[in-house]
């Protein structure tokens, strides 16, 4: 066992619960408290926190891996995708959700379309993606701390799951906003310095680029893959802005929509220096000096300890990918966790739950969200990467329409919206299994489909909509409610 | 706030912001096609990576929009 570097690793593990217990005094037992921080998160914060809750373990070990192995060029139009995602939020939802006062997605669905069968499915697929989410995240920081600490991989799996869900328990959406930061600011420069070390180590920015395209010259080549392939590549993170609920949780918890909006911007702009040097810095130098690695998600920490041989160093890049890891999947917990309570709980089994009931089911589900994740982390199954991308493809497909369309369009009708949600979500899963089109091609078909139902049962429906809500989503584009 | 037609009123800069980062991305997906490389990346490559950079620089630059006084509309597009 590495102690250094294991000692480094628990302190900051442990940085991030203080800084939980810190906050949770904030948490006045109000579930807006709990939920999003009371609405008051400002816009520096903000920006660091989202970029944090998108910056997961695969934007560190998977962003280096995937161009070490499928090239720069697929990577850049995956992230261009995530990337031009939060300023397509900013545009199309942001504003608008934050000025209805939801706490989820969901709750926006009841707000504008009130569909009982919508408000039963809509939580069910979240609790389900979120979890998927959860355990690719886990199984990142298990394999991250076997890599640099020797500790087993089911003790790392439990030390991190039982860190963020205690802060996450403790603090709610003020803990992760905070520990956010934190880990945000930790992994982007982490990734930065590594960056600048390998630029400096090959004589430049040109120079490594030059020297790793002519080491391994597929690294800046498109790949023989089809166009629909990028495509869906850059779709399935395009919408995520919108409909993942852990990221559009971040708008709610804005001071206000002017905020939302500008920290969606902000948060991109950082999180694109971190991916743009990191591909080009890490792709190149492992191709250049690991040709032969087998394991693509390692080749950030090869590359690490290649230019940091120092212990500290490498303690604080253990650090810095559990954060990656952390920052994201406390944000999905709770997303999970508000999905079961608010959503469900509330909803449908105990409408007349007091506040301090619900702040105890919140403190549970955070619990039982958490352990069940550990317990399917333990033996993930073997395609995790496909099953997490399908899970994110899945929530666009489901989402995308009814949020978007709920939001400009003046003639959604709550039939329109429920038949648009199951039509994207059956059809991206039936392209998905029993397909066999391209690779994260399925949302290219699944999403247009979704928005042709929206519009077909809409116009069928129309004597259903409600001119009360119609203004309510009206003054929302404008001030808040 | 527009009550007319089907569609909530979109302002002026976010309609602008939307618009330029529709194209560009179609833009991008064009030079797909084309081989050419700077330092051994194809311009696709190049070109999705600025992607991530301009597309919010031109979010913010259409709220910008929105700031100006002279417009008849405020963000979300509604009446001033």
């Amino acid at each position: 066992m590495k102690t250094l570097e294991l000692a480094i690793t628990l302190g900051y593990i442990a940085l991030c619960v203080v800084i939980g217990i810190w906050v949770s005094r904030r948490v006045s037992e109000s579930s807006d408290d709990y939920w999003v921080a009371g609405r008051n998160i400002g816009t520096f914060t903000n920006s660091w926190a989202m970029m944090a809750a998108l910056g997961s373990g695969g934007s560190v070990l998977g962003v280096t891996g995937l161009a070490f192995n499928l090239g720069i060029p697929y990577v850049f139009a995956m992230f261009a995708g995530a990337v031009a995602g939060f300023p397509l939020a900013a545009i199309l939802v942001a504003r608008q959700l934050r000025n209805y006062k939801v706490r989820t997605v969901p709750e926006f669905f009841d707000f504008r379309y009130k569909n009982k069968a919508l408000n039963f499915i809509a939580p069910i697929i979240i609790l389900v993606c979120m979890e998927v989410y959860i355990v690719a995240q886990l199984k990142a920081a298990g394999v991250t701390a076997v890599y640099l600490l020797d500790i087993p991989y089911d003790t790392a799996v439990i030390i991190t799951a039982v860190v963020f869900t205690l802060y996450v328990s403790i603090g709610g959406m003020w803990a992760v906003t905070m520990t956010d930061v934190l880990q945000g600011i930790l992994m982007v420069s982490m990734v930065v310095i590594v960056s600048i070390a390998v630029f400096m180590g090959f004589g430049g920015f040109s120079e490594t680029v030059v020297k790793g395209t002519e080491a391994f010259p597929n690294l800046g080549m498109i790949r023989d893959m089809p166009i629909i392939s990028y495509l869906g590549a850059f779709a399935v993170w395009f919408v995520a802005g919108c409909t993942v609920p852990h990221l559009v949780m971040r708008v709610f918890t804005s001071r206000d929509a002017n905020s939302a909006r500008l920290s969606l911007n902000y948060s991109m702009l950082i999180y694109a220096v971190m991916i743009f040097l990191g591909a080009i810095a890490v792709g190149c130098a492992g191709r250049i000096l690991f040709p032969e690695l087998k394991d693509a998600d390692t080749v950030f920490l090869k590359v690490m300890e290649h230019y940091m041989p120092s212990r500290i160093m490498a303690g604080l890049a253990v650090a810095a990918v559990m954060a990656a890891v952390m920052s994201t999947t406390d944000a999905l917990i709770l997303a999970v966790a508000s999905a079961a309570v608010n959503d469900i709980y509330k909803k449908h089994i105990n409408p007349n739950a007091s506040e301090k009931t619900i702040y105890k089911m919140s403190l549970i589900m955070t619990w039982v969200a958490g352990l069940l994740a550990v317990y399917f982390a333990f033996n993930p199954p073997k395609l995790l990467t496909m099953l997490y991308t399908a899970a994110v493809g899945l929530l666009g497909a489901s989402f995308f329409a009814p949020i978007v369309l709920g939001i400009w369009w003046k003639k959604a009708t709550s039939s329109g919206a429920l038949w648009s949600c199951v039509a994207g979500g059956v059809s991206y899963l039936y392209l998905l299994w029993y397909t066999t089109l391209p690779a994260l091609s399925h949302i290219l078909i699944a999403i247009p489909l979704s928005f042709a139902v929206h519009f077909a049962v809409s116009s069928m429906t129309q004597s259903s909509i409600d001119k009360a809500i119609l203004e309510k989503v009206a003054i929302g584009h404008c001030k808040e409610l | 706030m527009s009550t007319q037609g089907n569609w909530f009123q979109m302002s002026k800069g976010d309609r602008f912001a939307l618009l330029a980062i529709l194209l560009l991305v179609a833009f991008g997906f064009v030079l797909f096609k084309f081989p050419s490389t700077i330092l051994g990346i194809s311009t696709f490559g190049w070109f999705m990576g600025l992607m991530m950079f301009i597309a919010p620089l031109l979010s913010l630059a259409g709220m910008c929009m929105d700031k100006n006084p002279s417009d008849k509309t405020t963000e979300g597009g509604c009446a001033r």
